[in-house]
């Protein structure tokens, strides 16, 4: 028996470690700091997306390529797990790709720690952004600078299966509707369905397309214009809270569970599933498919019905494209984000495949070969944005969430739940929502 | 000693069980199976459906049924899914030669020598376990981005060679001390040296260990999502776990069905895999008799 | 097997040494010696050569430099600045989330950890035995394991635990409304603990090769003795399969405390509903890859590697008292 398995072993090898992790900052100095650049001889490109959307880019890289046959492009493609993690760990570890496909909710995070190039000296030049408009752009604007390119529009609407409430005789909302509309009918689908069916999923924690219209439309944005702060009051949150605590009472809006089952997955979306007609969730609707059977419309977030309201809708950037301050060839990035603005066969390519695309003239350009359902939501999105373009008391377009956004995000969903599932009276979450965050944002 | 037989053994009489006992058995297993398998066949029959189905209807019969998700899912967007399983056999056959040769090597070390700092060594072999990997991934990128292996299988092949998976050191450990120490013993008087005790003693006698070591090595490598994403950049170098994600996206609309598909085609070769050798984890039952 | 030589020779060792030893037997002497000492030399350190290559080329190295994060505030983007102590003071002093993520971790190893190996051992005991399509049997109880975290294990499992799942139908046969198992903070955990149980096919066939592995004769004699299975199991299978129990306790035990994979598809990366799935993993994953705080992480990960080395010491102190080797 003369091997014995070490025993005290571990203990040792912890302090021993310990010891060396001393020594072991002097190795790891050298790990951190901004990318140095791509080693490859080309220029990589990246994006996120689903097949449809890979085979696009795919055909109007190609399209690109002669016409510009001296830069050689390098591109990878995935789906959005893991996209923003492989970015981090590139940058991190000193090779990330020239240009990239970005999130609007995250180009501010990254251009203010230095990890985007600034565009606004080749706008008017190599880049052609005629018939983007302001409020457009803004979705890509940091403090002042432009660091994407918006690839379309999007805008705050919601998603309706209209033979449903066909199904049930009910008559479809006018797009000018409230939010008492919302109720009304929302409660009318419980009643009419016999309780099988609820009308809308909770928007109580939902913070795009959703709290953050009803904030504007009381004339305060979700962030301070300089991102360290939050824009709204608590009596603006407190007042939507309890109309969604109303909502839930009469069964407008399914229960908590099912809410948390859709958090972060389509697959349970309440439409999805039929447990309701109406969700905030835009998602449930993707270019050219659908996970549900249903006849697909879409309808405006509802209006404030109380005095002074303003118009709370914004027009948004979709995805953007941005190249990294660290490459080298950052010009013959902007060719490319160029060509994918203002070139016709990239546009045609494109389709719907990256939102509504942005201009006019590019709207025009694909509207010929769209099914039913791209159409009905095209032309919502025209009526909202000429309505908000025609609104003189509209906020400008919220500036591009600070880091921490998403914790925020997060936060104000599980606050809604915690009271929805009764773990807290909305009072007390109140005040706790604004600690948390101010936390959060002071980082 | 005398020979073992195992039909002629008590053991053989004890293994075959009466008629109703035996129903009893199957009726036993076939019943946790199914509960086991539920998940396969959900998944089988979502690959037959069509993507409006799949959540709206998901009862085990499809309704409609939809074979393209396979032909759509094969060919893919630019790249064959062909491709991908290609390239996931080649990190994970490369994987499994580099765990059982050199967790091999070394676990034999620590089971059947004493060295200097024998406890140290093999604590901290058991340390390298306990700390996630996501704490340690962005240091290990470093590394292989300075050797230029990024977007190569080596990051995934190489670390395996060196022995780095402590949990099939330790593994192999466990199995050897349990094989008697004599045979080494009684073989090192007749003249043999440590390469051959390990090669012609130690080897066969832990087939098991080694067994279960490629089953789990194969699985492991080929499930591995998070190694793969991060060193494997360029489309053509994908593997499997990668292939899945290019069906998903959450803001422009998924292929579900075609994701689906391909999942279920793509469980073949694990599934291959863990029949071929638990089928060889039976037969070391006969071999291993001779050891008493 | 040479068993006869062996035998011989541990007699012939005592005896001293003839007048004129010929070269063979001085040779087998000084073999004897170096097997009794089982110093063995330099070959330990040739077997452990490729080992000792990726401890110190790729292993040591990245677990320093993440123990050097953890005092500094990095976030991935800009290089890392030194703030000594703050994570740590951080950690315990002013992070709820962290407390609900240990909270739901140690629920998580000390539930599912035990149920799982009990599950594992029975079924390894019912599939060890010459059956029909046993091969078959064996593959349907990996097949979960095989499943890994691929996203469609997750779907289906919150089919199976949502309100109108499956569960809920089987519990509908007893009369009893069962409710959404998933998305309630009070039972999402435990369909997680479901889950790991559920994937017990790792220790299971870790002790089926082990099983294989015990010696047959001493079987034989318990038969013939007309030992009792249940008597047999305790008083032979068990005490001969300890190391391998052993090894399973300690490495399903690690597994727990990192579980990351389950939690991360169940909850769609969220740990919902309120943390209540955030095991430790997750939320360390969060802290460094969504919220950039990569120094936080990095403590995180060090306090957790302590804690699961605290755990594993203990282990094996204990195993002196129950581990039985066969060297």
């Amino acid at each position: 028996m003369g091997h014995q398995i070490p025993r005290r072993t571990l203990f040792r090898t912890a302090s021993g470690l310990a010891v060396a992790g001393a020594l072991g900052g002097t190795l790891a100095a050298c790990a951190g700091g901004t990318g140095a650049g791509s080693r490859s001889d080309k220029l990589t490109m990246t994006w996120w997306g689903s097949d449809d959307r890979h085979a696009a880019y795919k055909k109007a890289l190609a399209q690109f390529r002669e016409k510009h046959p001296d830069i050689g492009i390098q591109e990878t493609y995935q789906g959005y797990d893991g996209y923003f993690d492989k970015f981090n760990t590139n940058i991190a570890g000193g090779s990330a790709p020239d240009l990239l496909q970005m999130d609007t909710a995250l180009v501010a995070q990254y251009a203010r720690k230095g990890v985007l190039a600034s565009l606004d000296s080749y706008v008017g030049k190599s880049l052609d952004l005629t018939g983007f408009s302001k409020t457009l752009l803004a979705a890509g604007t940091v403090d002042g600078k432009l660091y994407g390119v918006p690839s379309g529009i999007g805008v705050n609407q919601l998603t309706v299966n209209r033979s449903g409430l066909e199904k049930l005789g009910l008559k479809y909302p006018d797009p000018e509707w409230t939010w008492a509309d919302l109720r009304k009918t929302a409660q009318d689908v419980y009643k009419k369905s016999g309780g099988k069916t609820y009308g809308v999923d909770d928007g109580g924690g939902s913070t795009l397309q959703c709290f953050e219209i009803f904030a504007r439309e009381k004339g305060q944005q979700f962030f301070s214009g300089d991102g360290k702060k939050l824009g709204f009051t608590a009596d603006t949150l407190q007042e939507w809270w309890e109309y969604w605590a109303q909502m839930r009472r009469t069964h407008a809006c399914p229960p908590p569970a099912v809410t948390s089952a859709a958090h972060n997955d389509l697959t349970k979306n309440a439409v999805v599933i039929g447990k309701a007609l109406f969700t905030f969730d835009s998602g449930v609707y993707g270019a050219g498919g659908s996970i549900t059977d249903a006849q697909l419309d879409f309808l405006p977030t509802p209006q404030g019905d109380f005095s002074g309201a303003r118009e709370g809708n914004f027009v948004n950037g979709g995805v953007l494209l941005s190249a990294t301050r660290a490459s080298k060839r950052v010009a013959e990035s902007v060719q490319i984000m160029d060509f994918f603005a203002q070139d016709p066969t990239a546009i045609k390519d494109m389709r719907l495949l990256r939102g509504i695309p942005p201009t006019q003239k590019a709207r025009s350009l694909i509207s010929a070969g769209l099914n039913d359902t791209d159409k009905r939501n095209m032309a919502t999105a025209d009526y909202i944005s000429r309505r908000v373009s025609k609104a003189t008391d509209a906020l400008p377009a919220p500036v591009p969430p600070p880091q921490g956004a998403d914790q925020i995000w997060d936060l104000l969903f599980q606050s809604n739940l915690a009271v929805a599932f009764g773990k807290k009276s909305i009072k007390a979450q109140l005040g706790e929502f604004f600690d948390q965050a101010a936390g959060i944002l002071a980082k | 000693m005398s020979a073992l037989t195992p039909n002629a053994s008590p053991l053989a009489r004890l293994r075959s069980l009466t008629g109703s006992r035996r129903i009893l058995v199957h009726t036993l297993l076939v019943g946790v199976a199914v509960v086991m398998l539920y998940p396969l066949l959900w998944m089988l029959s979502s690959s037959l459906k069509p993507d409006t189905d799949i959540f709206t209807h998901p009862g085990l019969i499809p309704g409609r049924v939809r074979p393209e998700n396979y032909s759509e899912g094969w060919s893919g967007s630019g790249n064959s899914f062909s491709l991908y399983i290609v390239n996931s056999l080649i990190v994970t056959i490369g994987a499994v030669i580099g765990n059982v040769v050199s967790c091999s090597l070394a676990a034999y070390a620590f089971a059947r020598f004493e060295f200097r700092g024998k406890r140290i060594w093999f604590g901290l072999m058991l340390g390298t376990l306990m700390l996630p990997t996501q704490a340690v991934l962005i240091p290990q990128y470093t590394i292989f981005y300075n050797l230029t292996w990024i977007n190569t299988y080596l990051p995934l092949i190489v670390p395996k060679f060196l022995a780095v998976d402590a949990f099939f050191i330790f593994l192999m450990v466990q199995f050897i001390r349990s094989v008697p120490r004599e045979l080494d013993q009684a073989a090192m008087v007749d003249g043999a040296n440590p390469w051959s005790i390990y090669w012609r003693i130690i080897l066969p006698l832990m087939r098991p260990a080694l067994i279960t070591t490629t089953i789990f090595t194969f699985i492991w490598t080929y499930d591995d999502f998070l190694h793969q994403l991060v060193y494997l950049q360029q489309n053509d170098r994908f593997t499997v776990p990668l292939g899945l994600t290019l069906f998903l996206d959450q803001t422009s609309g998924s292929s579900y069905g075609a994701m689906f598909a391909m999942s279920t085609l793509a469980l073949l070769p694990t599934l291959i895999c863990f029949l071929v050798f638990q089928k060889r984890l039976v037969e070391g039952m006969a071999t291993s008799g001779m050891k008493g | 097997m040479s068993m006869t030589t062996a035998t011989t020779d541990e007699v012939a060792e005592e005896p001293p040494a003839p007048a004129a030893p010929s070269d063979q037997r001085e040779r087998d002497r000084m073999r004897r010696r170096l097997a009794r000492r089982r110093g063995g030399g330099w070959w330990p350190y040739l077997f452990l050569a490729p080992w000792f290559v990726g401890l110190f080329g790729l292993t040591i190295y990245p677990m320093l430099d993440s123990l050097y994060l953890s005092f500094t505030d990095f976030d991935l983007l800009t290089p890392a600045r030194w703030v000594g102590l703050d994570n740590y003071t951080r950690m315990f002093a002013d992070d709820p989330v962290f407390w609900d993520s240990v909270h739901a971790t140690l629920v998580y190893v000390l539930v599912s950890v035990p149920l799982k190996l009990a599950l594992a051992l029975g079924v390894a005991m019912l599939l060890n035995r010459d059956l029909k399509g046993i091969g078959l049997y064996r593959a349907a109880f990996y097949l979960p394991s095989l499943l890994g975290g691929a996203v469609a294990v997750a779907i289906v499992w919150r089919q199976v635990f949502g309100g109108d799942g499956l569960f809920n139908d089987f519990l509908a046969w007893f009369g009893i409304k069962g409710q959404d198992w998933i998305s309630s903070p009070d039972s999402a955990l435990y369909t997680l603990v479901l889950l790991a149980v559920w994937q017990f096919g790792t220790p299971m066939v870790i002790f089926l090769a082990g099983l294989k592995q015990l010696p047959k004769d001493v079987y034989e004699a318990a038969a013939l003795d007309g030992a009792r299975p249940v008597t047999r199991f305790f008083r032979i299978t068990l005490p001969l399969l300890t190391p391998i129990v052993f090894f399973n306790v300690v490495l399903q035990i690690i597994d727990a405390f990192k579980t990351f994979t389950p939690a991360f598809v169940i909850s769609n990366g969220s740990g919902g509903p309120l943390d209540s799935t955030m095991l430790y993993s997750l939320y360390l994953y969060k802290k460094g890859f969504t919220d950039l705080q990569m120094g936080y992480a990095s403590a995180l990960a060090w306090v957790l590697f302590l804690v699961i080395a605290g755990f594993t010491a203990v282990n094996f102190v204990a195993s002196r008292y129950w581990v039985h080797y066969d060297d």
